[in-house]
């Protein structure tokens, strides 16, 4: 270090420093010649004396500038132009170093960049290390994190002192408002006042809610706050929007606040209102969710503790509702991205392998390259060069192959980030998409592939430096480059095994994730997703029963309308309720299980099948004795053997507990996607219990876009001034559902191919350089007698051992790994036989191919020629 | 590094220059033609330094913090750069004795005239 910085001190003053030599020189001569003088010689011949003297001048000077340190510096460049001028002359294997290295540091760096902005970059939240998201957890079923009941948040809130902010958000309602002409549909989240305080963020127009707010939404006139985004698409980012009263069907709202654009949150969200406090705040239906701002030094633990102890009381103070229900406190930045977090550390394990492939192809290269310049390198360490100067120059070759490399592979990771997020569909509700804005190549980003780089080159640099400096010197220049290395040859087989191994695994990830998925797309439903359409339900303030009787009829009219029907939720069976069993309590309390409302023509729709009992019919009018339908799944769990018909199942909602009678069983519907097992779920008939919010599902013959349209226009003969909602065919929802299983396959797939691609390369360099080392034994061989069958299999065969080794290596680490990817499979075993064995074999197939090229030039050779060459 | 003698060329072992440059500059800060004389009269003429061995092992020395530099005027009133020992420079110069003095010892025992 010190070396370097008298060079780097050096070259900054060299003037003054060349200055300063020569005046002690010419001190030097004048003090010499009078010295000279004093003692008798005539001033001439003493100067001249001096002069003799003192030597070549020149050359002092050169050497003092040595000792001055600068020279390192101009050496360096000397090396550096050396450098250059090496790789530029053999483009061959400059162009295939710098592509692998290219690819290896592009892949991870697009990994890295998604990583960055999902799972390391802060969130854009005031100190968001105090923030936590809070949930129940019923521990009777499993722990999995669930949503909160009003009455619960109130007395978490007001029992806990670890929070200096505690606040509740209900969302995805769809509110249609009048901004424009037509009326449009606006997200609304609600939330409780302190919500914006609680995440620390501040309006950019206007002001957040006060406490007042919550209870002026029931009088009618509500303060709203509007999202960036809104504000920019349908206020045209006015700066005097804070004031304007827009027309919705919950009445007149008044916009008091703009957030920032960076505040998204729910994700969804473009307008936030307050809840209703006083009325809402004592219901024990779970619909809210809970974030948190603990006290500056209370850790998310202390905080888990002290609700675990309120939870407790409620509990035994509430046993219908409570029983069972806990509570749990996470971090936000880990709440948010529970599902992907896993996901994006083993992509990046993969993109690891990834590089280490191209690393060790890479280096293997080299290796080649330092064999043939090992007798350049005697020559030089003959010559006087110092070992560390040929060090430090193969050095520099690797830092500039992984400097171009980390060039050409940043280009390649903006193209692949934009690829990466094109095969994930534009829903926020799709975990990884919401980060599409964050993906950045910044300072961050670039750090990492700096560090990649760095490292590639010092294992580029340092694998041949190791061996072709380890050589005795004079045993080189005698032998030259026919010097048969045996020690070279086995870091070349070990780096071509280690690339098999490393080949293997990513192959057997990617073989597992694809089996996953088609096991995915082949998953039974429940229903016939062909032709299924889903379309938000707008209902006018009076009247609604009215009005649904009257546009439904009208929408089975619509041509290529089969059959329509409305449910409660935008997808099956999303609302949760607690249920239990009249006649014979379940011994824990209530179960939480599905609830939907739908009206009788859902399971002609749906294309369902009745398993016992019959549908809702018009028998069960609003007025009529209270009856419910149950899934198969619900009536295996709960009336195990037993006929559920004519039981009567007691239904939580609002803190009353309605007794319904079963009237038949339906089959099951998969509620969540094709990823997650059936639920048990209730159905009841909309006549009875209408839900607050519709949505339509009908089944289209034909084009479906059609069929939207005329659907719209009958809902608009019933009522002019309604809002259109937006429309989802049930197979572009399915299809968003297994998008990002699908991203991880695709990704999982490009890596193993690129792997394979690369391993196929090593083995094939590897043989062909065995082939051209040996060209003399096998022109022997040949000479002898030997057939070019021999010849071929002699070559393949150490092909054969070199696969084997690495795949059995490979298999090794397979096993131990793939189970970490145990979240990202569906119904595939992480050790999977079959798949092992499939990639094992297709991995042989394609190593095999790569050893037959060289062996069949080996037997192509002609004996003579090759003999008389030497 | 070859050091020349009037009468015939002594090769001075390597690392000796800077060590004796060092042992002069231990009696007080001298520019580098009086280290040359200092040199060439307390070996009565046997070495004659060259300057373009003298002046890169100064620079050297320096560089390694063993001496530094002024520009002074010499009492004939000529401006010099006069070179001085650092505190680390003394310490070097007693490491460098006593390994030239086990040296010595070394050569003077194997090159005694007696066989054993």
């Amino acid at each position: 270090m010190q070396r370097w910085l008298n060079g780097l001190k050096a070259l900054i003053y060299r003037r003054r420093n060349d200055q300063d030599l020569h005046d002690e020189v010419s001190a030097h001569l004048q003090m010499d010649a009078q010295e000279r003088m004093e003692s008798g010689v005539p001033p001439e011949e003493a100067r001249q004396a001096a002069r003799r003297d003192f030597g070549n001048v020149l050359r002092l000077t050169e050497d003092t500038r040595t000792a001055w340190g600068w020279i390192t510096f101009e050496q360096c460049l000397q090396d550096l132009r050396y450098s250059l001028r090496n790789l530029w002359n053999r483009p061959a294997f400059t162009g295939i170093a710098v592509l692998t290295l290219a690819l290896g540091i592009g892949a991870s760096t697009t990994i890295f960049s998604i990583v960055n902005a999902a799972l390391l970059r802060p969130l854009p939240y005031a100190e968001p290390d105090r923030l936590v998201a809070i949930h129940s957890v019923n521990q009777a079923q499993g722990g999995t994190p669930s949503i909160v009941s009003p009455a619960d948040f109130r007395e978490w809130r007001d029992q806990s002192t670890s929070f200096e902010h505690m606040a509740a958000y209900s969302g995805g309602d769809l509110l249609p408002a009048w901004i424009g002409e037509r009326p449009e549909t606006i997200a609304v989240t609600r939330v409780t006042w302190n919500f914006f305080r609680t995440f620390g963020v501040t309006p950019v127009l206007g002001h957040d809610f006060k406490e007042s707010d919550e209870s002026n939404r029931a009088s009618g006139d509500m303060n709203v706050v509007v999202s960036y985004r809104l504000w920019l698409a349908r206020f045209g980012a006015d700066p005097t929007v804070v004031g304007r009263k827009i027309k919705t069907t919950w009445g007149s709202v008044t916009i008091a606040g703009v957030m920032p654009p960076q505040f998204r949150f729910p994700d969804s969200a473009e307008m936030w209102t307050p809840i209703a406090c006083c009325a809402e705040m004592t219901l024990r239906t779970r619909y809210w969710r809970v974030v948190g701002r603990l006290r500056a030094g209370i850790t998310a633990e202390v905080a888990q503790d002290e609700l675990e102890s309120v939870a407790g009381q409620l509990a035994k103070l509430y046993p219908k509702d409570n029983r069972n229900w806990s509570v749990l406190v996470v971090p936000i930045a880990q709440d948010l991205v529970r599902d992907v977090r896993q996901a994006l550390w083993i992509l990046m394990g993969a993109v690891g392998f990834v590089v280490l492939i191209a690393c060790a192809n890479v280096a293997g290269l080299m290796l080649v390259r330092s064999a043939s310049r090992r007798r350049e390198m005697a020559v030089r360490l003959a010559l006087g060069a110092g070992r560390f100067r040929l060090i430090r120059q193969l050095l520099l070759e690797g830092a500039l192959l992984s400097l171009a490399s980390a060039a050409a592979g940043l280009l390649l990771a903006r193209w692949s980030i934009d690829a990466f997020f094109r095969l994930l569909p534009q829903t926020s509700w799709i975990p990884l998409a919401r980060f599409r804005d964050g993906v950045q190549l910044d300072a961050a980003v670039l750090l990492f592939t700096i560090f990649i780089s760095v490292v590639t080159a010092v294992v580029l640099t340092l694998t041949p430096a190791a061996d072709s400096l380890k050589l005795a010197l004079a045993e080189s220049i005698r032998t030259g480059s026919k010097l048969q290395s045996p020690r070279e040859h086995r870091a070349f087989k070990l780096l071509v095994v280690a690339q098999l191994a490393c080949a293997i695994v990513l192959l057997a990830g990617a073989g597992l994730l694809m089996q996953s998925f088609v096991r995915m797309l082949n998953v039974e439903n429940g229903y016939d997703p062909r032709g299924l359409i889903i379309m938000g339900f707008p209902q006018p303030a009076q009247d609604r029963q009215a009005f649904i009787d009257e546009a439904l009829q009208r929408i089975k009219a619509v041509p290529g309308v089969e059959s329509a029907a409305l449910m409660s939720a935008a997808r099956f069976g999303q609302l949760n309720f607690a249920i239990n069993i009249e006649d014979r309590p379940l011994a824990n309390g209530d179960v939480v299980v599905r609830y939907s409302s739908v009206t009788s023509d859902y399971f002609r729709v749906l294309k369902l099948s009745v398993i016992a009992g019959r549908v809702f019919d018009t028998r069960d009018s609003a007025n009529a004795p209270a009856v419910v339908m149950i899934n198969e799944r619900l009536a295996r769990e709960y009336f195990p053997g037993q006929d559920p018909v004519g039981r009567k199942i007691v239904v939580s909602y609002n803190n009353r507990r309605t007794p319904r009678e079963i009237i038949g069983v339906v089959s099951d519907v998969r509620q969540e996607g094709p990823r997650d097992p059936v639920r048990p779920e209730v159905l009841v008939h909309w006549a009875q219990s209408p839900w607050i919010a519709a949505t339509l599902v009908i089944r289209a013959t034909g084009d479906p876009r059609a069929a939207q349209l005329g659907v719209r226009e009958a809902i608009w003969s019933v009522d002019r001034n309604l809002p259109a909602y937006p429309t989802q065919t049930i197979e572009e929802a399915l299809s968003s559902q297994v998008a990002t299983p699908r991203l991880y396959m695709i990704l999982f797939g490009v890596f193993s191919a690129l792997a394979v691609a690369l391993a196929a390369l090593g083995i094939y360099g590897l043989l062909a350089h065995i082939v051209s080392r040996r060209r003399n034994e096998l022109a022997i061989r040949m000479a002898l007698g030997a057939r070019r069958s021999n010849i071929v299999r002699l070559i393949v065969n150490e092909g054969i051992h070199l696969s084997i080794a690495g795949i059995a290596f490979g298999l090794l680490g397979t096993i131990a790994l793939t189970r970490l990817m145990r979240s990202l499979l569906f119904e595939v075993n992480p050790t999977d036989p079959l798949t092992f064995a499939g990639v094992s074999i297709l991995l042989l197939v394609v190593a095999l191919t790569a050893c037959y090229i060289p062996a069949r030039r080996a037997a192509k050779t002609d004996p003579v020629a090759a003999l008389r060459h030497d | 590094m070859a050091i020349k003698s009037r009468e015939n060329r002594i090769d001075v072992l390597q690392g000796t220059l800077d060590m004796m440059i060092l042992q002069i500059l231990q009696w007080g800060p001298r520019h580098g033609l009086a280290i040359a004389q200092t040199i060439r009269t307390r070996s009565e003429d046997l070495l004659k330094i060259e300057a373009g061995s003298l002046y890169p092992a100064l620079h050297r020395l320096q560089q390694q913090g063993w001496l530094t530099s002024e520009w002074k005027t010499s009492e004939k009133g000529q401006r010099a750069k006069y070179y001085r020992l650092t505190r680390t420079g003394r310490k070097q110069l007693l490491a460098e004795q006593s390994k030239w003095q086990r040296l010595l010892k070394a050569i003077h025992l194997v090159m005694r005239p007696n066989e054993e």
